[in-house]
This record gives structure tokens, C-alpha cells and sequence, in this order.
């Protein structure tokens, strides 16, 4: 990677920038202190988890954060101090100079006017076009990002158009006026692994051919790997390390770079020991699933699931890997006994437990314990109003005699067991981090010693390092209690890492199964290879 | 789209059937003898008797429905049923006159004064709210603030009283008349006067209706302004008026719709009182003086038209805010 | 809609609430009025004047019409010649009276209907919704004097005490809006992951609406009972004014000021019209401060 030893003067320069938000009557410091450059044409990634003031930096710096904010220090673009500048001047250079795509596109996108409106208005509010001029030029910009059949699509709603295509049409917004400098704020965060790496591969074509500066704001060092010059880490407001790229990652000076690389890293190494392909007895066994919905006044249906058979074994971790709409979830709500198939059934120990049928499924009580779920939502799945004591009591309020005193001594296991300070049991969810709320809910998913827990996204909603941690824990709980996992996941690294044996879907079918060393290193399927190459990082660093 | 139609259209028609059950229910409950009611002071038995016969008052209630929907009582041998046409709704026993005359008739009064009112009330709450959205905690903001929760707290009445007593009696004791008192002037004899006529009417319902619009679309506003696709449009440069009453006016409009097309209809039912301070006769004080005078052919009337344009107004609410979000994203 | 759910506990919440200006404010009014409405009594015993009670020696000219106000009668006296200082204070009681349990009624009902609309999809929801159409859709007034009329025994006297009337014709109509409150949270808080979790632990229905759902459900809707509770004082202050409320002679805000616009006498006693018409506003505007104070809290925004 080519680094940047001559002194070529900055496009864009933050200086000393510092951003305070007031509550009420309280402040808090959101970023402090933070400066970092980039040259024309060149990537600047900016690297943090959440909360490490990475996005809220970039706001300040080009005026679009609330006016509550309080923002000190300045941001030079070609010369020009972007803090405190008045708001006409101020939108004179964002949309023309400085292009923007955010994290959501579907937030980010106004719901009610159509893909070619928008796109229209970013050409519109900084120069004259003729209606039929603006026409051609939205759909030039729809065929450079890669929408095809622009001229059909155009005039879509923002619902209409799938995930990758909404990004797709950010970008175009983001590139009207072939500004010097593009904003991507978390661009491929909300998208599938595959379609993620397709808008990579968009970004870095557009900056080639254009020359454009890009400012790529990440909390995956391994995505911007890729694709970054220099790397800015920032933790909790302020910068901790920046350097050029390839000194980064071959030498993290600071620990927390270390840590990062690591979370980042050790997902996408194979454990060297494959082990002996012991066949576990099987546990659970789903057959021939099926499930189609009616959509909301429509008279087609859609098939979510399309005969899916595969196993968990006794003590077994299994990944069953997809990307969204792949059928994934649907599997995790069956096995749960959320929701009956169409077609097919699932057996615990042999023991058919859930079938088609009318109505919700009727499952028998032994069955209902020992099939047990933890959700990706760590903000949903707990109770807002109950303090997690009573919330991890329910599971023997619902299923056994136990007394007050008996049911107080098996929380306190509980807790203990999934590493939690007993002082949590007094607090309500809201008063506990993402990762804290995930072990509460995987403590009352274990309450009533389940041979089998539904994992479904458990570790996604999570910040890179507390993925780590859990998925850690997970690993022990199996060996401590020999529970099994059906673990549901779209991240081929935490599976990797994790699993045993991984099921892979696509479109609600099984396209390959087998053992993770084999099915990751020698895919024989056409989409799990897709699957692994579009890994971030994967070719650079790994 | 054509499925979601016919499904609200039969929810809607269904809501009407058993409004109309209910109705014709109460009534016939609540005026147990109107055969005395109608007859003459001294009436003896025998026509007592005959009145009851003609209203086919000593009939089961089911065939009393039946005739009411098909036939209507048989005072002047006319066939009057709600399923002939034209549909009539009866036959006012205190006016001896058909009930969907007397409705007519009556309509123009209240359809103007519902539709000022609404005209009025909506386009200062749009502007209010969208000021108030954007000059957030100023002085603007409290001031309209301050009116907001003073039209929200008086109620209507009052407001008409007051605006009666000095837009009418003080001013017109200094010799200034230009608002009158009361009275209908029909639009199509004089415009300007009827537009006299009614302006307090109007200022007296959409004050109130002001009070709670304002707030909501305020609320809306600011809601919306918050979310990620207006950061979207200003990282575009796109101006704040632009930003303001095209893309956050635009999106919140939808819940602005809705509690429009419910108080719409709320006052086609009776902007009873209003009426009767303003001496409008209108469709409401119709209702009312039926409904204490024992008119119920009239009170069963007045309400089938009150929940019509309930459930009229409320589909067609239902149709715009889905013609304007197609994808049902919101 | 999400926050007030998302709300932790709820002690630091009422500390927030009473640091709030406009709940501050909204408590003082109507801690007045409800002082108001307590005291009631208490002005009669020193004034002298029962609020029924009629003074046409003292407190009407030899016209006929009656006094302003002066240091017997603070804010003068009605057409009849009754004090309408004691009489107001007498109406704060029947406002109270009908409003807080009409809204209290319209709360529990419209609670119950909506958990089961909003927790059971398809036909029962379909169900409750058309009958929450059917009370939407007839009108109030219209029905109000038809049920009024319904209340009268064959000797003509009134069956039901016509305050009783009064709370339940609002609360018939009132419980509308807790239904679809209820019943669009309901919907949101059934797909959480928190209610299939306790749903996969083998709880009841009945035991997760009320153990998960209700406890969410419960603070909006006591926010509610407040913004509602205003909108239904003024319910009953129309019918009132309309004749068809409480009966006459007892004290109620709306029947006063209807008198004093039929007789037209507040254009020489603007009092007449001023004293009920004052403390309409003060009770109104109270707890609408009060309801806003407490969103302001628990929706920022």
C-alpha cells in the first residue's frame, strides 16, 4: 500500500474538534480533542466501537449535528473553517464539496418520495436543470452506481428497493456533483456480508475513476482493511492511535488497536486442530421444513423455508449461517416452538414436539424446558419494567414448586454462572450494557437446564469485543453443562470460531452442511464460497 | 389495493348496519308511547289506537326494522325505505314531513360552517405548528404555546359566547357592525354574507380545534425533523425552508390526516352547540330538539347521517394516507 | 412511543415530573380546585348563602336583575338571586364528581378491551375494533339526549341518578380512545422479544399479558387518564349546558353559564357568566399542564 510521504496539503483537516451535548441541566463531552486529515484522493478510516464518538465527530465537523451540540475547534475544507459557519455557506459546500452516505439506507432515505426525487434534489439544490436535463442525469447516476434497468426503478419508492439498491442510491446522491470528498458514515454496517463487499467494490471504483477523498467511518477494523490509507482509532470521545494502514496493522502501537485486531482477527483463523469427526448423537432433528406466509392482502405466498433437514447432536454446537431473508431465523422460531411449520416437523430426542397444525403450537412442558431461546435484541428480549431478579425468577414461577428461598439460591447460581455480579438483580435492563442484557438472557434461557438453546443472532447487536466475550462464555456453559446450541448467525467468523458443525442456507434451502474446517476451507457449494470471499479483510490481513 | 378497498368498504357498511341496529334499538326504548306524543292533548283510545296502527307501533320490533328499511310507516301511503330510492329515512312525526327533507334541508347550514371551520383551523395549525417546530423553545414557541392551551382549555360555548358578546354586543353598542349575531345567509344568495355570518361560528370551532392541532403537528414536526432522512436532505444542501415544509411537513402530515378526518366528522355530527348560540339551523340543533321532543324517526335520522360521514370520512382518510406511502414504509 | 416504555423506574421519574414547570404549574391549579371543591361547603357556612339557596330581597334590584359583585356577594348574584361564588364552588364539585370516575370508567374498559384486541390477532381484534367503531361513530350529543330521555320510570321520575347518567354516558363513549391506545401498544409490545422468551418459558397467555405486557402498558395509560380526564370535564360541562346533564337546581358549571347566556342578564352581571366560565378554564388548563409536564417527561422531544 503506497503511503503518503509527500507533504501534499489536506483536503479536509480537523483541528482540535470537541463536541459537548446539553441534557437538561447536564453536559457531557461526546468528543474531545480529536484532529486527523485527508488528502485528495485518498481513504481516511475513522475506527471505534460505539459510543467512541467516531460519527458524532464527522457530524460536527460538517454542521449536521442538532443545534444543541456544542462544537469548538475548526474543520478546513480547502481552506475554509466549516465550524460556526453560517448555514447558506455551510450548504454551499455539503452536497457539492462534500458528499455523504449513512449507515440506514432506509432511515436515510425520506419514505414517501421516490429514489429518482431524491436523487434529483441533491443535483436541484445547487444548480438550474431543465426537468428533462435532471431526468437523464438521475438515471446516468443510477447506471454509474450499478441499478439496473434505472429508468423502470426510477421513480420507486425507497420500500421497493432492497438493501443493497437503497445504499446503492445514497451513493448516487453522495456523487451528483463529483465532490472532492465523500463522508460514508458506517456505509455497509446495516447489509449482508455479500452485498456489503459489492459496495465496497462500488466506493473504490468510484474513487479510482473520479479521484475522490473518502472518509470511511467503521467500528470493523477488518472492513476498512481493504481499503483505508490511514487509520484513525477513537475510543470513548478521543483519538487513541493514527498512522498510515500498513504500519497499523502490522504494528498496533496502542493496546486497544491490539484489542480490536484481535476481535477482529480471530474469527477469520481456522482452528488448527479439525479434531476427529465424532458423530454425536443426535438431538434434535428438524425434517423437511417447510413455511410459507400469506402476505398482508396479497394472494401469493412466500416461502420463507424450503425442506430444510439437518441435526444438533448431544453437546453440539451448531451454525446455521445465511444471509437475511434467508430462512435462518424462521428455523431458530420452529425449533423454539414459536411458530408451526407448513410442512415438516422437529423431534427432540426422537419426540416429534412440533408439526403443522391450526393455531399456535401445543407443546408438552418437558419439551417446552428443554428447548430454550436467546434473542440478537438485547434491548427487547428483557422485560423494560421488571428488575432482572424477577425477570430470571419467572422461568420457576412458570414451571416449578420451588419456594421464594429455593427460587433466590438457583438466580444467584444463575447469575454467578453466566458471570454477572449478583448486584444486577436489583437493576432494570436499561440499566445494564448490551452485552450484561444478553447474559441475563441467556442466564434465563439456561433456568430450566435445557439439552438445546436457540441462539439466534446473539452476539450481532454487540460491540466487537463484548462478541468476544460471549461467545466465550457460550463455549464454556457447553462444556460445563453439556448443553447443545443451534447457533443462527450471518458472521462466517464468530461461527467459525464457535461452532462444530455449521448448516449453510440460502433462500430457504440447505445449500452445505458439514464439519466448519471442512465446509470453510474446502466450500463446495458455488454461494458459501461467495459467502467466504466476500469476508472483509480477508484477502490483506489473514 | 382493490382488496384492501373492498375490505374497508365492508367494515365500513357493517359499522353503519349496526349503528343503525342500535339506533332504531334505543329509540324504540327510550319513547316507549309516541303514539301519546303525537296525538292531540285530549286524543281518546280509539285514536291513539290508530296512530299506533299507522306507525305499525303494535308490531314485533324485528318486523318495525324491517318496515323501516323497506317501507317506512305508512302515514301519507307513500313507500319510504331506506334500501328504495331515493333512500328516505322516515317520517318526522312532529313536522309531518319526510326526515330526509327535513335533512337536506338542513345540511347546507352545517356543511358550511364544518368545512370553514376546517379550512380555517387547518391551515393556521399547519403554520403555528411548523413555526412553532422550528423556532423550538423561543419566545414564538411559548407565545403560541400559551394560545394552544388557552383554545385547548375553554371549552367551545364559552368561546362562542365570549366571541358573541364582544365581536357582536360590545361592538355593535359602539355602532360597529360587522360581525352579525347569528343567522344563516345560503352561499348562493350572497357569498360575502354568508361569510359574515359565519366567521365567529368558524373562529368558535377552530379555536378549540387549533388548540389541539397545533400541538400535534408540532410534535410530528419535531419527531420528524429528528430522524435520519432530513439529516439526509440538509447533508444534500437542500435549504431549510425546503427541509422544513417539503421533506419534514410532507412526512409528518399522515397523523395530521387522520385526527382531521376523525374531527371532521365529529362536527358534521353536530357542531351542536355552536349552532345553537349562533342561531344557525343547522343539522344539529335538528337532533336535538327531535331528540327531547320525541321525533325519533328524526333523532334515528340524524344519527345514521352523523355515523355515515364517521365512516366516510374516516376510509377516505384511510385511502390518502395510503395512496401517499405506497410502500407502507411508514 | 418508545421511551415512555423504555422508562426506568419510578421514583427519579416523579422527581423529574415535579421539576417540570408546566406540571407544577398544572399541580397548583388544580390543587386549587379541588381545595375549591372540598371547601365548597365551608364558603356557604360563612357566607351564609346555601348554593341553592335564593336571595331575591338582597341580591336583586327592584328590576329584577340581579347585583355585581360586592362584599356580601363576591362575585354577585344569578338571575335567581343565589350567590355565584358559593355556586361555583358547589360546580367544581360535580366537574371532580363526573370526571374522574367517567375517565376512570372509560380507562378500565377501554384497558381491557384493548389487551385482548391488541393480544389476540385476527377475528377477536377484528371484533373489538368494529364495536370501537360503532361507539366512535354515533354522535355523542345526539345519543347522550336520547339515553337522558331513556331515563325515565313510568311515573316520569328519573330511574338512574342523572349524575350516575352523566358518568356513564362519557365513560360509553370515552373508553374509545384507551382501546385504541391500548390496543396499538399492545400490538408493538406482543412481537417483543421479551413476550416470546416468557411465551418459550411455558407462561400462560393470561399470565404474560398481565405479568409482561400490562406493567408497559400501565404508564401510558394513566398519562392518558390525564390528558383525557379535561376533555371529559368539558363533556360533561356541554351536556350540562345543553339542559340534558345534571339537573337542575344543583350546581354545575355548564347549566350556570347556560343560563347566563339564555337570559342574557351576564351583560349587566358579567360575573354570572365569568364565575363558572373562570373556573371552567383553571380546572381545564390545569390538568392539561399537568398531562403535558408529564409527556414532556416521559417522551422528550
Amino acid at each position: 500500500m503506497p503511503q503518503s510521504e509527500t507533504t501534499t496539503v489536506p483536503l479536509f483537516s480537523v483541528r482540535n474538534l470537541s463536541v459537548a451535548f446539553r441534557d437538561r441541566d447536564r453536559e457531557f463531552t461526546a468528543v474531545r480533542d480529536v484532529s486527523f486529515a485527508v488528502e485528495p484522493g485518498k481513504t481516511l478510516a475513522v475506527v471505534g466501537e460505539s459510543g467512541s464518538g467516531k460519527s458524532v465527530s464527522l457530524l460536527a465537523a460538517t454542521g449536521l449535528l442538532p443545534e444543541r451540540a456544542a462544537v469548538r475547534g475548526s474543520a478546513l475544507h480547502r481552506g475554509t473553517d466549516l465550524v460556526g459557519l453560517d448555514a447558506r455557506r455551510l450548504r454551499a459546500v455539503r452536497g457539492r464539496h462534500i458528499g455523504f452516505v449513512f449507515q440506514d439506507p432506509l432511515s436515510n432515505l425520506h419514505p414517501l418520495k421516490t429514489i429518482g426525487a431524491q436523487i434529483g434534489e441533491a443535483i436541484t439544490a445547487h444548480e438550474r436543470v431543465g426537468r428533462a436535463a435532471l431526468r437523464s442525469r438521475v438515471l446516468d447516476l443510477l447506471g454509474e452506481v450499478g441499478i439496473r434497468d434505472a429508468a423502470r426503478r426510477v421513480d420507486d419508492h425507497p420500500g421497493h428497493f432492497s438493501g443493497g439498491m437503497r445504499q446503492r442510491a445514497m451513493i448516487a446522491m453522495a456523487i451528483a456533483h463529483n465532490p472532492g470528498l465523500i463522508i460514508a458514515d458506517e456505509p455497509t454496517t446495516a447489509l449482508d456480508v455479500t452485498v456489503q463487499a459489492s459496495i465496497l467494490r462500488l466506493l473504490r471504483r468510484l474513487q479510482e475513476t473520479h479521484g475522490t477523498a473518502l472518509i470511511f467511518v467503521s467500528h470493523d477494523l477488518a472492513v476498512v482493511s481493504d481499503i483505508a490509507d490511514d487509520v484513525v482509532v477513537m475510543r470513548e470521545g478521543a483519538v487513541v492511535e493514527a498512522a498510515p494502514a500498513a504500519e497499523l496493522y502490522a504494528a498496533p502501537a496502542h493496546p486497544y488497536t491490539r484489542e480490536l485486531l484481535g476481535a477482529a482477527r480471530h474469527g477469520l483463523a481456522l482452528a488448527a486442530d479439525a479434531g476427529p469427526a465424532h458423530a454425536p448423537e443426535p438431538l434434535l432433528t428438524g425434517s423437511g421444513l417447510r413455511m410459507r406466509y400469506r402476505r398482508r392482502g396479497r394472494k401469493d405466498t412466500v416461502t420463507a423455508l424450503d425442506g430444510v433437514t439437518f441435526t444438533v447432536g448431544e453437546r453440539e454446537i451448531v451454525g446455521l449461517v445465511g444471509e437475511s431473508g434467508s430462512g435462518k431465523s424462521t428455523i431458530g422460531r420452529i425449533v423454539a416452538g414459536l411458530v408451526r411449520p407448513t410442512e415438516g416437523h422437529v423431534a427432540l430426542r426422537e419426540q416429534v414436539y412440533n408439526e403443522p397444525g391450526r393455531g399456535g403450537p401445543r407443546i408438552d412442558p418437558e419439551t417446552r424446558k428443554a428447548v430454550q431461546i436467546v434473542f440478537q435484541d438485547p434491548y427487547g428480549s428483557l422485560n423494560p419494567r421488571r428488575r432482572i431478579g424477577a425477570t430470571l425468577a419467572e422461568p420457576f414461577l412458570v414451571n416449578t414448586r420451588l419456594s421464594a428461598e429455593e427460587i433466590r439460591a438457583e438466580v444467584a447460581e444463575l447469575v454467578r454462572r453466566v458471570e454477572l455480579p449478583a448486584s444486577v438483580l436489583d437493576r432494570l435492563p436499561s440499566q445494564l450494557s448490551g452485552g450484561q442484557r444478553q447474559r441475563v438472557a441467556i442466564a434465563r434461557a439456561l433456568a430450566l437446564r435445557p439439552s438445546l438453546v436457540v441462539a439466534d443472532e446473539p452476539v450481532s447487536a454487540l460491540d466487537i469485543t463484548t462478541q468476544a466475550q460471549i461467545v466465550a462464555l457460550l463455549r464454556r456453559l457447553r462444556d460445563e453443562l453439556g448443553t447443545s446450541f443451534l447457533f443462527i448467525s450471518h458472521d462466517l467468523g464468530v461461527v467459525s470460531d464457535l461452532c462444530e458443525r455449521v448448516v449453510v442456507l440460502s433462500e430457504g434451502r440447505v445449500v452445505e452442511e458439514g464439519p466448519v474446517q471442512r465446509v470453510f476451507r474446502h466450500p463446495r457449494d458455488p454461494y458459501t464460497r461467495e459467502l467466504l470471499d466476500s469476508i472483509p479483510g480477508r484477502v490483506n490481513h489473514v | 389495493m382493490i382488496t384492501y378497498l373492498l375490505r374497508q368498504a365492508s367494515r365500513a357498511l357493517t359499522t353503519l348496519l349496526i349503528v343503525l341496529v342500535i339506533a332504531f334499538g334505543l329509540t324504540r326504548v327510550a319513547y316507549r308511547d309516541p303514539a301519546a306524543v303525537l296525538a292531540p292533548r285530549n286524543a281518546d283510545q280509539r285514536t291513539l289506537d290508530g296512530i299506533t296502527r299507522a306507525l305499525r307501533l303494535d308490531e314485533p320490533w324485528y318486523l318495525q326494522l324491517w318496515h323501516y328499511l323497506y317501507r317506512g310507516p305508512d302515514i301519507q301511503g307513500a313507500e319510504m325505505g331506506l334500501f328504495h330510492w331515493p333512500p328516505a329515512l322516515g317520517y318526522s312525526f312532529r313536522q309531518q314531513r319526510p326526515v330526509t327533507e327535513l335533512i337536506l334541508e338542513k345540511i347546507p347550514a352545517t356543511l358550511s360552517l364544518a368545512l370553514g371551520a376546517v379550512v380555517i383551523w387547518m391551515a393556521l395549525s399547519l403554520l403555528f405548528g411548523v413555526i412553532a417546530a422550528r423556532r423550538r423553545d423561543t419566545w414564538v414557541d411559548h407565545g403560541l404555546s400559551v394560545f394552544s392551551y388557552t383554545g385547548l382549555s375553554v371549552p367551545t360555548f364559552l368561546t362562542g359566547i365570549l366571541l358573541a358578546y364582544f365581536l357582536y354586543f360590545k361592538l355593535s353598542t359602539y355602532g360597529i357592525r360587522w360581525f352579525p349575531g347569528g343567522g344563516y345567509v345560503p352561499l348562493a344568495e350572497d357569498p360575502f354574507q354568508w361569510a359574515r355570518h359565519l366567521l365567529l361560528p368558524w373562529l368558535t370551532i377552530a379555536i378549540a380545534e387549533i388548540g389541539v392541532f397545533q400541538r400535534v403537528v408540532r410534535a410530528n414536526m419535531l419527531d420528524v425533523l429528528g430522524a435520519d432522512y432530513i439529516r439526509t436532505a440538509r447533508a444534500k444542501g437542500v435549504s431549510e425552508r425546503r427541509v422544513h415544509f417539503d421533506h419534514a411537513l410532507g412526512a409528518a402530515l399522515n397523523p395530521v390526516i387522520t385526527l382531521g378526518g376523525l374531527e371532521l366528522a365529529a362536527l358534521m355530527g353536530g357542531a351542536i352547540v355552536t349552532e345553537q348560540i349562533f342561531g344557525l339551523d343547522g343539522v344539529g340543533r335538528l337532533a336535538v330538539e327531535a331528540a327531547v321532543g320525541g321525533d325519533f324517526p328524526v333523532v334515528i335520522g340524524t344519527t345514521i347521517l352523523a355515523s355515515a360521514v364517521f365512516v366516510v370520512s374516516t376510509f377516505v382518510v384511510d385511502v390518502i394516507t395510503r395512496l401517499r406511502d405506497p410502500s407502507g414504509a411508514t | 412511543m418508545s421511551s415512555p416504555l423504555t422508562r426506568p423506574g419510578r421514583f427519579p421519574v416523579l422527581r423529574d415530573i415535579l421539576r417540570e414547570p408546566s406540571a407544577r404549574i398544572g399541580l397548583v391549579l388544580v390543587g386549587a380546585v379541588v381545595l375549591a371543591a372540598l371547601l365548597a361547603p365551608v364558603a356557604a357556612a360563612l357566607t351564609g348563602h346555601g348554593p341553592n339557596q335564593q336571595f331575591r330581597a338582597e341580591a336583586l334590584t327592584e328590576t329584577g336583575l340581579p347585583t355585581g359583585p360586592n362584599g356580601d356577594f363576591w362575585f354577585g348574584a344569578d338571575g335567581n338571586g343565589r350567590d355565584v361564588l358559593v355556586r361555583t364552588l358547589y360546580g367544581a364539585r360535580i366537574s371532580l364528581l363526573v370526571g374522574i370516575p367517567a375517565t376512570t370508567l372509560a380507562l378500565l374498559i377501554g384497558t381491557a378491551v384493548g389487551l385482548v384486541a391488541g393480544f389476540f390477532p385476527g377475528r377477536t381484534d377484528r371484533l373489538l375494533s368494529l364495536g370501537t367503531d360503532v361507539a366512535l361513530s354515533f354522535p355523542f350529543v345526539v345519543t347522550a339526549l336520547s339515553l337522558v330521555a331513556l331515563n325515565k320510570g313510568g311515573d316520569g321520575r328519573p330511574l338512574l341518578n342523572p349524575v350516575v347518567l352523566v358518568i356513564i354516558v362519557i365513560s360509553l363513549f370515552a373508553w374509545t380512545a384507551f382501546a385504541r391506545l391500548v390496543r396499538n401498544l399492545v400490538v408493538v409490545l406482543r412481537e417483543r422479544p421479551f413476550v416470546e422468551a416468557a411465551l418459550s418459558l411455558g407462561a400462560s397467555r393470561r399470565r404474560v399479558v398481565v405479568r409482561e405486557i400490562l406493567p408497559n402498558v400501565l404508564p401510558v395509560v394513566v398519562v392518558y387518564w390525564a390528558v383525557q380526564l379535561p376533555v371529559n370535564i368539558m363533556l360533561e360541562a356541554t351536556l350540562s349546558f345543553l339542559g340534558v346533564g345534571v339537573q337542575a337546581p344543583t350546581a354545575s358549571w355548564g347549566s350556570m353559564i347556560a343560563e347566563a347566556q339564555r337570559s342574557s342578564l351576564y351583560q349587566v352581571q358579567p360575573w354570572f357568566l365569568l364565575g363558572p366560565g373562570i373556573a371552567m378554564f383553571v380546572t381545564v388548563l390545569g390538568f392539561n399542564t399537568i398531562s403535558s409536564g408529564v409527556r414532556n417527561v416521559l417522551d422528550p422531544g
